[in-house]
Order: C-alpha cells, then structure tokens, then sequence
C-alpha cells in the first residue's frame, strides 16, 4: 500500500530530503554523545594519575 | 546519574531515528493529504511535536530553577540552563516552521489574531533574555540564583500571554480557523503520534548530551587548575 | 513593614535631595507624546492607538527608574551593609518597587494632563475622547506590575557586568501582555463591550508578578 502510494514525484523528493536531513542530524546527534564518552572516560584517567601523583 | 543517562542515550538515539525515518514515511506518503489546507498541512506533523518539545524543555528549565532555589545544587543549576537552552533551540525551530505553514494555509505569514502564533513570540522572546542576563554575570552561585528567578518569572509569562492574546482578538474578531485538530482522523493520529515520539526523543537524547558536555566543561577546568595548582606547589 | 517605610521613605528623601529620576522620567515622557504625534499624524487618531503608544512611553519610562534605582547600592557597597542589617530582605524590594511605583505616578501626573492638552484638546484630537477615570485606573494597574517587575529587574541587572544593555532585554518581553491587555480594556470600553475580562486580566497579571517578584526577591538579593 506504501508503495502505491508513491506516486506523487515532489512529495517523493521532499520526503526523501527530509528523511536525510533528520538521519544526519540523528547521526550527528550519535557522534557527539559517543565523543563526549570518550573525553569523559580520558578525564577520569587524568584524575586519577592526578591523585596518584 | 552518568550511567542512566549514558543507556539512555545509547536506547533512545536509534530510537529516534528509527522513529523519525518512520514518521517520514507516513508523513509523506501514507497519510491522506488535509482537505481543507492541501499538502501543506503536513508541516503540522513536524511544526507541532517542535513546539511542544520547546514548551516541555522551558518548563524542564523553570522546575530545576525551583529545585536549584530550594537546595543550591549546581547541578540543578545546570539542568535548569539546559533545559531553557534546549527550549529556545526548538523553539527557533517553532519560528522558522510556523510563518512558512502560516503562509502556505493562510497566504500571510503571520497572524497577529492567531493565538499560538503570539504567545508563543512572547515567551520566545522572554526566554531569548535569558541568555543576556545569564552571559553577562560570572559563573557561581550568584548567577545560577539570578537565572533561576528569571527562568522562574518566565512560566509566568505563559499563562499570562494566554490570557492577554486572548483578550486581544477573541471579543472581536472571530476565530478563522481551529487548526485541524477537532476534525483529525486516526491516521492522522497516528502519524503525529510517532513523529512526536521521534522528536521527542531526539530532543532528550540532545538534552542529555549537552548536559553531559556541559558537565565534562566543568571538570576539565577544575583538572586544568589542580593541576596547575599541584604544579606549583610541586616543587617546593 | 516598618523596615519598608522606613527604606521607601529614605529613597523619596534621596529623590527630594537630588531629583534625578523624577526629572528624567517626566521629561521622557513629555518627549515620547511629541514623538508619538511625529509617528502617527493622523488628522482623527484613534484613542486605542494613541493610548497604547503612550502605554508604550510609560513602560519605557521604567526602564530610566529600573536602571537607576538599585546602582547606588551596588557602586557604594550599601547593599552589603542593607543585607547585613535586621530587615527581611523582601523589604529591601518592597520599598524599591513602591519607589519605582511613586515615580511612575508623578510621570503620569505629568503625562495624563499633557495628554490632554495635545491630544484631546488639540487641533488633531483623538477620537472618542477619553474616560479620563478609567484612564487614569487602567495606568494605576499598569503601574503596580511595571513597579513590581521592573524593581526586580534593577536588581537582576545591577549584579550583570552590562547593567543599562540587561535592564531592556530583560524588562520589555514581559510587558507585552500588560499593554496588551491594557489596550484591550480601552478597546472595549470604546467599543461599549464588557470590561470584565481585560480588566481582570490586568489585575491577574498585577497580582501574579507581584507575587513572584515578592517570593524570588529574596533569592536574588544577594551581596
């Protein structure tokens, strides 16, 4: 049925543009939290040789 | 706090783009196009679940201004400028949607008798101050207060520009439009139902993370100072 | 209570000696209803418009008194030695907001009867002529949420490193729904519809931020 109605070319277009848009965003969205892991984790280690020090 | 915080980035980030490839979907190509308004009442699906999302994270930021005020705890201080942060982000996206759905369905671009439409520009505005005042004092406990009773006065506002937009169309012009809403099928529904939860996810995913960034800011500067600090006094 | 008169009665003392705002605010004023003719030159203006601008002038008139009235405090150190004093800090607002609310009727004083003058008794006069005692009721309202409010905000932008920049941003965005609901009530009362609700709405608002301002002031007061 989906597939049917696939039909109309502009809204084909502007539906697919969107659905990038929003997956990049998403994505984006991932690689920050994913960076933000990553620096929390080296801070730890930072204190930790901080104190041991 | 870091590691509930931490899954639910991890569960909710796919989920919102799973969510929002899905509500694209239906959006575009399976719900029925609007009688009245044409295809451009499908911004509604996307223009909606932003403004709600805004109005949910400035009253996100007004309760941790309360709990800051009640037990001084920097983090609520920071939750609380995150929240109003996050608020005025969807927000501005409630600016840019709104006028190009107003112009489509309406031929205008604003109406100044649409009561969404300006108590939303209020309290946009109201909150947008926020930031002046809080860049303009030094970090510390003097500025979280300061914000926290702003953020606070603002929640106000709401109401208050409810009632005041109101007044100033309804007694005599009568209401054009109800935007859709009493006539909305469940496919229609449907569709705004799963693009809200997409948003809506997307939107506490990008809370969490600035939160957390804002946080790992913190500690990287009190680092930078220990270690300074123990530099310093290292060698005596 | 007594802690408010006295500090209310301390700053009229203060205004007395050296009549800085009084004089700036009335002044500004009389300014903004020439302007607000420069604005509009309409042979026939409107009383909604012409109340609504001179609403406008008023509000912005608050901004004089709310970007002075807490600087003394914070440049000469007093506000260290008023918050160590044994007065609730609430009062140290109140009397603020009731100097700000003294210096907003004096403006008006001044501004209602040069209303009058150019604009109902000149050549070009609004149309209808106003219900002066409504008139004069509606500013007074106005006036207790402009007081209540903009007091806060002098405190808010005093502690700010860019005090006279923070005082509007800050201040203008929540009066919109004061002048609105405002210009509502003489909308109605020139259309002869009820004033129930504009004016319950003003009193609402009145009510609410001076509840606010009056729970967070002491909050904000801070050395």
């Amino acid at each position: 049925m989906i597939v049917a109605a696939i039909s109309s070319s502009a809204l084909k277009y502007l539906g697919v543009a969107f659905a990038i848009v929003w997956g990049l965003t998403v994505l984006y969205v991932w690689i920050l939290a994913a960076k933000v892991r990553r620096l929390e984790q080296q801070v730890v280690e930072a204190e930790r040789t901080l104190d041991s020090r | 706090m870091t590691m509930t915080s931490d899954r639910l980035i991890r569960v909710l980030c796919p989920v919102a783009g799973v969510l929002l490839a899905v509500a694209m979907v239906l959006i575009f190509f399976w719900v029925p196009t609007d009688a009245d308004q044409g295809i451009s009442q499908r911004i509604f699906y996307l223009h909606v679940p932003v403004a709600i999302c805004s109005y949910l994270f400035l009253g996100v930021g007004a309760v941790y201004a309360v709990r800051y005020l009640r037990g001084r705890d920097p983090l609520d201080d920071m939750r609380s400028y995150v929240g109003v942060h996050a608020g005025v982000t969807w927000g501005t996206l409630v600016m840019l949607t709104g006028p190009i759905w107003a112009k489509k369905s309406w031929g205008v671009w604003w109406r100044w008798d649409d009561q969404q439409l300006n108590t939303f520009l209020i309290i946009f505005l109201f909150y947008c101050a926020y930031f002046m005042l809080r860049f303009s004092l030094d970090a510390g406990p003097r500025r979280a207060a300061l914000s926290a009773a702003y953020a606070i006065f603002g929640i106000a506002m709401v109401p208050l520009s409810i009632v005041a937009v109101h007044l100033s169309q309804s007694l005599l012009h009568p209401q054009l439009f109800d935007n859709g809403s009493s006539a909305m099928e469940g496919s229609m529904w449907l569709t705004f139902l799963v693009s809200l939860a997409g948003v809506l996810s997307l939107a506490i995913v990008l809370y969490l993370v600035e939160l957390r960034g804002k946080l790992l800011a913190q500690r990287i500067d009190r680092l930078v100072r220990r270690s300074r600090g123990e530099e310093l006094l290292g060698p005596a | 209570m007594s802690a408010v008169w006295l500090l209310f009665r301390n700053e009229l003392r203060l205004e007395r000696r050296a009549p800085q705002l009084v004089l700036s605010m009335t002044l500004f004023a009389a300014i903004g209803l020439t302007l607000l003719h420069a604005a509009t030159q309409l042979a026939h203006p409107p009383l909604t418009l012409v109340v609504g601008l001179l609403v406008v002038t008023l509000v912005l008139a608050t901004l004089l008194a709310a970007a002075r009235v807490f600087t003394a405090e914070r440049e000469d150190g007093l506000l260290d030695l008023l918050l160590l004093a044994p007065i609730p800090r609430t009062a140290i607002w109140a009397a603020k907001a009731l100097a700000v609310l003294a210096l907003l009727i004096v403006t008006e004083l001044v501004a209602l009867p040069l209303f009058a003058l150019l604009y109902v008794g000149s050549s070009q006069p609004v149309t209808p002529s106003p219900d002066y005692p409504l008139l004069a009721l509606l500013l007074l309202l106005a006036d207790l949420g402009l007081a209540a409010f903009g007091s806060v905000v002098a405190i808010l932008a005093s502690a700010t490193r860019s005090r006279e920049l923070a005082v509007p941003i800050l201040f203008l965005p929540s009066t919109i729904p004061l002048v609105l609901s405002l210009v509502a009530c003489v909308r109605e009362s020139v259309a002869g519809g009820s004033l129930a609700q504009p004016l319950g709405s003003l009193l609402v608002y009145d009510a609410l931020v001076i509840v606010l301002a009056w729970g967070v002031c002491e909050f904000v007061l801070t050395e």
